[in-house]
């Protein structure tokens, strides 16, 4: 069984990966891009699982690499089912990508994680709410924590082995647009291309043009044997890659040029669409959203608005670059000195040793003023560098 | 009365109109719930033209002056309550 894990950037979909493969990862990029392809296998009740970690995106539309690469693997690889994490404190921008891919695979799992951080923002989230909105199958999960993770795999192959595809929602549009929407749907009706896309986002991605409907690929596979662990220095990657067979004409130019007349461009389609798709999510939100003290500025609200102000900004920058500097550079010099003190101590034991031994003269000049003076010398730096790097991690994962 | 979203001040809460220009720039601030009818807050500038942090939707979002130039907002709906801060 194929599984993919989607999402906004920065949902925990790596961890959940992580958590998920442990080391059984293969490490690669996607042909001809540099974003990482990260792949792994694992084994849950007789079966087989290849689990992909796919990129961080917003949409499913061809404008970035991460996107391109996201929607490319969905119609061309086609996963048995998608783990679509959600993020539950920022709830309405997460479900937009939700429902583009609602609309392409039937078979998704939210994961609705971040639940820690939603609870203490203030927001509630009553899943089985968001379940019977959606129709979709939801679980809650703290991917930090490794809370739900095991929960959320075992839903999505449940998912994925069901008989036949489960029936979503469907965003419901404005009436303009639906019978717009319905009247492309009967041209592609009886073309082989319902075949491959459901209907509906056929119809939708021709109105929008998209340069992906019509195009015709295959794949290359030049797949690694499966549970084998790849250093990922030494890989070779590109796993997969897509080739071009055909690009077919479809029909509906003439009524897309109809619409273009009627002001119906393709910008206004595309905004057309998203804005209906914000609009129904407002819509449904108030049944599994409450947010209690909407008002209430979060602690990182607080902290801005005295590191980011235009005026205290500076000064407490200056504070904190300074306090980094004095410590590495001037606190820890007691800290080195001990350091040294330490080995030439030490040292003075072992050359003690090695003229009771009897060891010959080069041998105690190699140990004194080789090996322990040379390495003291160097790790006389060890707490400053420590210091250092301790106040470097501190910055970046305060970043997150 | 319509203007920038870039030159809107900070703390001034204001309703998209319309983004003017196309193509990428145009799909993402779409894709990123800058849509016709939204309201948002402008939460702070940074020095020296760098860019303005927005809230909408329960979120903030950086943007360049440059792209916000393109964004068209006029005076919100008095109507309109949900106001969220941001818990992202
Ligand atoms: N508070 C909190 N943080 C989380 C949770 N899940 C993941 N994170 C953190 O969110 C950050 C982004 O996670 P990552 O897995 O890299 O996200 P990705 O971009 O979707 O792959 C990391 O620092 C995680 O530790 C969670 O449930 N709660
Ligand atoms: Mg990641």
């Amino acid at each position: 069984m194929k599984i993919a894990l989607i999402g906004n950037p920065n949902v925990g979909k790596s961890t959940i990966f992580n958590a998920l493969t442990g080391s059984n990862q293969q490490v690669g990029n996607w042909a001809g891009k540099t974003v990482e392809r990260k792949s792994g296998v694992l084994q849950r009740a007789n079966q087989t699982i290849e689990l992909i970690d796919l990129p961080g995106t917003y949409s499913l539309t061809a404008y970035s690499q991460e996107e391109i690469i996201t929607r490319e693997y969905i119609l061309r690889e086609r996963p048995d089912v998608v783990m679509a994490m959600v993020d539950a404190s920022n709830i309405e921008r997460n479900l937009y990508l939700v429902l583009q891919i609602l609309e392409l695979v039937p078979r998704i799992v939210i994961g609705l994680n971040m639940m820690d951080l939603a609870h203490s923002a203030g927001i509630s989230i009553e899943s089985s709410k968001l379940a019977s909105a959606l129709k979709v199958p939801v679980v809650e999960i703290v991917a930090a924590k490794g809370k739900g993770i095991e929960e959320f795999l075992s839903e999505a192959i449940r998912v994925g082995s069901m008989a036949s595809d489960p029936l979503p929602v469907e965003v419901s549009y404005p009436a303009d647009l639906e019978q717009k929407i319905q009247a492309m749907e009967l041209l592609l009706v009886d073309t082989p291309w319902v075949t491959t896309y459901p209907l509906r986002w056929l119809a939708i991605k021709c109105l929008e043009r998209d340069p992906e409907i019509g195009q015709k690929w295959s794949i290359s596979s030049t797949k690694l044997p499966v549970n084998k662990t790849v250093n990922s220095c030494c890989n070779n990657g590109d796993p997969v890659s897509y080739e071009l067979q055909e690009v077919a004409e479809l029909p509906g130019e003439s009524l897309l040029a109809k619409y273009e007349e009627d002001g119906w461009t393709q910008d206004h389609f595309e905004m057309a669409i998203a804005d209906a798709k914000y609009r129904y999510i407002s819509s449904i939100l108030p049944q599994f959203r409450k947010h209690e003290n909407p008002n209430k500025p979060t602690l990182t609200d607080r902290l801005d608005s005295w590191i980011l102000s235009p005026f205290w900004g500076y000064p407490i920058m200056l504070v904190i670059l300074a306090l980094v500097f004095w410590m590495s550079f001037i606190a820890s010099a007691p800290l080195g000195g001990a350091v040294s003190l330490g080995m030439a101590w030490v040292a003075d034991i072992v050359v003690g040793l090695l003229q009771w031994g009897q060891a010959p003269e080069f041998v105690q000049s190699l140990v004194r003023d080789g090996i322990f003076a040379g390495v003291g010398a160097v790790l006389a730096f060890v707490p400053q560098i420590a210091i250092f790097f301790a106040f470097f991690h501190l910055c970046r994962i305060a970043v997150i | 009365m319509e203007r920038y979203l870039g030159d809107l001040k900070t703390g001034e809460w204001a309703r998209v109109e319309r983004i003017d220009g196309g193509g990428a720039l145009r799909r993402r601030m779409m894709d990123m719930g800058i849509v016709p009818g939204v309201e948002l807050e402008v939460v702070r500038h940074a020095p020296f033209g760098g860019p303005l942090q927005v809230r909408l939707k329960g979120y903030y979002l950086a943007m360049r002056r440059g792209e916000c130039a393109k964004i068209i907002v006029t005076e919100k709906d008095p109507q309109y309550t949900d106001h969220l801060l941001a818990s992202r």
